[in-house]
């Protein structure tokens, strides 16, 4: 019932030559599925999805009164439902977000990743707002609405990474600011303590907000493929460091693991979606993971 | 002191190279973004500080280094070890062969170095002069004391596609020196070829003149060359076809030598030939018939380079297959019908016949040759307007039968014999022939020489006037057949009967190449491919209302008369009308003479004895220094490099160990790392 997407139209050097935010967003919906949003859920709606056994209890409306001539058995009519969630996307801004080896920074990739998202949230319906992480205030927020598309993108279009931030922190605050709940995805290099995070995490979680963190990172940073010494720049902070990357690099790459898998346990384990992204990687990723919790079946 | 090799000394702009890599290094530490030191951090890390903040010393090792390599290569000697006075002494002329046999790589190399010394020992203030010289020489650079050019004459004096007259540089040089007040010197800077040594005579020398043999000789002498080319229609249905033939020359050699001979017509390879080529001797190599333009075709035979590659390729031209015209004079019409049936035959060239019972000037304008069969030439006014054609380039044979023999008629000038009588009736056997000449060409080659076999009547006897060669002769020796070349003409007596009755001649097979042969050669249609050698004078054809001639390297010398002396460069010429543009109206090939081939040294005695002075005097010094023995001298090279790679071997002491050596390894601080 799927069908695969034309790679061409979720690939990051592809997609890293198209400026419109709003455009890049339906085409990397429009390349993915298209008809793939039917929900699972069943519910009140034209759309008949299939007949149940009716239940005590049950609306009598509903009962299928010619199967029950043909049958003498009562069974209940159930169509699929146009469920209304509420979809937030929160974005870091970092400094350290503008960084990239390929066609795209990771900046880039996050926001395009997180425009497509809500703009295939809006065509199933829902609501859909936007938060940045980072900054001092939560100025450029836009709470979820079902007229707010045009307001999310605009808003992810205006972002610039730059500054420091704490993930843990940033996560807190929101869980504190936040009042009516739905599903939260969060695009973030993830550069601060696994623990924090964790506790950023479990903070949403624990009111009420379905979590999806993606960590986005680029294979450059990953692998740490660079030759000949060199002096690194910290993006956030400025601070310099000469290395010789040849000496380094098994155990940066060892801690990047340690990093990851540390994420995995603590955010994972805690209840929420923790996906690892790269730069290079196509785009479906996220869509294919929203599109996952979006048709968890909640009843019917 | 100087340098042999000064352009070395271009190379200590490597020395810069170290200052890049360091420029460089310093380019790379230009902070590199990256999206968090918070991993890097964690890492034990060796900085690369530590070796930067001490390179300077590294540095100027390492360019010290380079700099002694390039010194060395240079090739440093000290001036004190070259010969030759003061300032205050009188002119210096250096005498530089510039045959085709200093072509040689060895020799070109030894010739270059020995006057960049020679140049370079020049004490400041020495008048010098340089003379090139080949078949004739050429004052590259007057008397001077300026530096730069000397050195361009040096550098102009270059080998060049000709032969070697010594005598020819001698005597230039002897003219600058005797136009100075001050005994001066010679230094000669030759292979000392043994067949260019001068004469002994040649010499007139300023008395006290000092002369100094540089010898800049190979080190064998070895050498094959392409020294001729041949080549013979033959008769096809289908087109042009011809047998070429190269002649291989080796000389100096110790063993055999298996070279690939390559025939090429108008730039394409047409036939390979692999030759076994003794160590001394000549080979002839005939190729596969070949099928040739109707136009003049451009032939090349190349050999496998060798040292010498100058003389691995001979160029030819095989001229256009255009028909003659002949005008044959007989006394009576039913004359030399024979004759005339075989000259008509074939073509390359097609011969049209023309009978005449007298010759005229409207016949001679349209005519190529004239035969007279057994008729004497004219005398008086006409004779005169024959012996103008023939020196123009016309062809005149005269072919003796019995009625001249009996008249015995006084011949006109251009006739080269006089006609002595009736030969004894007996018959005789044909022999003695010179084979090398164009006109008897098609009987070349092995087993190629049916004319020995002729049995024929003696026809009349005849008597060589001066110029005139016999090439071919009856076996008690009486001429059989005389040739002369008065001018740019040819001109052919024949005492061999041409008729049925006179013998069996005509009914041999060797009698139809023999008389086309005779009429092409005397139409100036040589069977040779057309080659000349530098310095001979090329007649370009008189249709040509305004000669231009273009050299193989592209140049236009001047054409005067329609007369070109051919410029010592090989390769094709090319002659047009008017612009050089188009097809060439006429092509002509040349080469060094093939005695550039042969580089067997003449003994030093030789070179002594040709160098004495009028009043006797020894002044040939054989064996002064020679760029190669220069070298010998001076050993400064060697402790250089020596010393270079010591240096090197303790930077890599220093770079990898001591107060250099490695950083500790730890958690760099961030105070430290920014």
């Amino acid at each position: 019932m799927s069908r695969v997407a034309p790679t061409a139209l979720l690939d990051p050097s592809v997609l890293a030559g198209i400026d419109d935010l709003a455009l890049l967003a339906r085409t990397v919906v429009d390349g993915f599925v298209h008809g793939l949003h039917r929900s699972r859920q069943t519910g009140l709606s034209l759309d008949f999805a299939q007949h149940r056994v009716y239940q005590p209890g049950d609306d009598l409306r509903r009962i299928d009164w010619r199967l029950f001539g043909r049958t003498d058995r009562l069974f209940l009519k159930t169509y699929e439902a146009e469920t209304n969630a509420d979809l937030l996307v929160a974005l870091d801004v970092s400094g350290s977000m503008d960084f990239g080896s390929g066609a795209m920074t990771k900046f880039a990739y996050a926001r395009a990743m997180l425009a497509s998202l809500v703009w295939l949230a809006r065509r199933q319906g829902d609501r859909v707002g936007m938060v940045p992480l980072g900054g001092g205030d939560l100025s450029e927020l836009v709470p979820p609405g079902g007229r707010h598309l045009p307001m999310v993108l605009e808003a992810l279009a205006r972002l610039t990474p730059k500054g420091e931030v704490r993930l843990g922190t940033a996560l807190e605050r929101l869980a504190s600011l936040s009042g009516r709940t739905g599903v939260l995805v969060i695009a973030s290099d993830c550069y601060d303590d696994p623990i924090a995070i964790q506790r950023g995490v479990g903070a949403l979680r624990a009111r009420g907000w379905d979590v999806a963190l993606f960590h986005v990172l680029d294979r450059a940073e990953r692998d740490f493929g660079f030759e000949g010494a060199s002096t690194f720049a910290d993006l956030e902070t400025q601070v310099r460091l000469a290395v010789e990357p040849d000496d380094v690099r098994e155990a940066y790459q060892r801690e990047v693991a340690a990093h990851l898998d540390a994420l995995s346990r603590l955010v994972g384990d805690g209840g929420a979606d923790y996906l690892p992204v790269t730069t290079d990687a196509p785009m479906d990723v996220a869509l294919r993971a929203w599109l996952d919790r979006r048709h968890r079946p909640v009843g019917g | 002191m100087g340098f042999l090799v000064p352009a070395i000394l271009a190379g200590l702009a490597a020395l810069g190279i170290p200052v890049l890599l360091h420029l460089r290094q310093r380019d790379r530490q230009r902070p590199m973004p990256f999206p968090s030191l918070m991993f890097l951090r964690r890492v034990p890390i060796r900085t690369d500080r530590r070796r930067r903040i001490t390179d300077l010393p590294l540095l100027l090792l390492r360019a010290l280094a380079v700099a002694l390599l390039v010194t060395a290569f240079a090739r440093p000697y000290l001036r004190s070890v070259l010969p030759g006075a003061g300032a205050n002494a009188g002119l210096t002329v250096v005498l530089v062969d510039r045959s085709q046999s200093m072509a040689h790589d060895e020799v070109h190399a030894a010739t270059a170095d020995s006057l960049t010394a020679i140049l370079a020992a020049r004490p400041a203030g020495r008048r010098m002069a340089i003379v090139g010289y080949d078949q004739e020489a050429e004052v590259l650079a007057s008397p001077t004391t300026d530096a730069a050019t000397l050195r361009d004459a040096a550098a102009a004096a270059t080998p060049r596609a000709a032969g070697t007259q010594a005598s020819a540089g001698w005597r230039v040089a002897a003219q600058l020196l005797a136009s100075e007040q001050l005994p001066g010197e010679v230094l000669w800077i030759t292979d000392g070829q043994r067949s260019a040594t001068p004469d002994d005579d040649t010499s007139s020398w300023p008395t006290g003149t000092q002369f100094r043999l540089v010898s800049v000789r190979a080190s064998s002498p070895d050498n094959s060359a392409v020294v001729a080319v041949e080549w013979q229609p033959v008769s096809s249905p289908i087109g042009r076809e011809g047998v070429i033939a190269a002649q291989l020359a080796r000389s100096g050699g110790a063993d055999d030598r298996f070279v690939t001979a390559t025939l090429l017509v108008d730039g394409r390879v047409a036939d390979s030939v692999r030759v076994t080529l003794p160590p001394v001797g000549t080979v002839r190599v005939p190729f596969a018939t070949v099928a040739l333009p109707r136009s003049a075709a451009r032939l090349a035979v190349r050999l496998d380079a060798d040292a010498l590659p100058a003389d691995d390729v001979f160029h030819a031209v095989i001229p256009a297959e255009d028909g003659m015209r002949l005008a044959l004079v007989t006394a009576a019409p039913t004359d030399g019908r024979y004759l005339e049936g075989a000259l008509g035959i074939g073509r390359d060239p097609a011969i049209t016949i023309e009978r005449v019972s007298a010759i005229s000037p409207a016949l001679l304008a349209r005519s190529t040759v004239v035969w007279f069969h057994d008729v004497p030439p004219p005398n008086g006014s006409v004779a005169d307007t024959l012996d103008a054609w023939v020196r123009g380039g016309g062809g005149v044979i005269l072919s003796v039968g019995p009625r001249l023999a009996a008249a015995r008629p006084t011949l006109p000038r251009i006739i080269p014999v006089d006609v002595r009588g009736e030969a004894t009736r007996e018959g005789g056997v044909l022999g003695d022939a010179a084979l090398a000449h164009p006109a008897l060409a098609p009987f070349r080659g092995e087993g190629r020489d049916p004319l020995a076999t002729v049995r024929t009547r003696r026809q009349a006897q005849v008597a060589l006037r001066d110029g005139a060669s016999t090439v071919l002769a009856f076996d008690d020796g009486s001429p059989a057949l005389v040739v002369a070349s008065p001018a740019t003409g040819q001109v052919a007596v024949l005492a061999v009967p041409v008729e049925i009755g006179g013998g069996d001649f005509p009914l041999q097979p060797s009698f139809l190449p023999f008389v086309r042969g005779l009429a092409t050669w005397a139409g100036g249609r040589a069977a040779d491919p057309a080659a000349m050698q530098s310095g001979g004078v090329w007649r370009l054809p008189a249709v040509l209302s305004n000669a231009v001639v273009r050299t193989p390297s592209g140049a236009l010398p001047t054409v005067t008369e329609h007369l070109i002396v051919m410029p010592p460069e090989a390769g094709i010429f090319e002659a047009f009308d008017g612009a050089p543009t188009g097809s060439p109206v006429a092509l002509m090939a040349l080469n060094a003479p093939a005695a550039e081939a042969e580089l067997t040294p003449a003994p030093d005695a030789t070179m002594q004895r040709a160098s004495l002075t009028p009043s006797g005097e020894a002044a040939l010094t054989v064996g002064t220094p020679s760029a190669t023995e220069l070298e010998a001298r001076q050993g400064a090279w060697r402790w250089l490099v020596l010393l270079a790679v010591a240096l090197l071997a303790v930077e890599v002491l220093v770079s990898s160990r001591g107060w250099r050596g490695v950083a500790p390894t730890g958690t760099i601080s961030e105070g430290e790392a920014v």
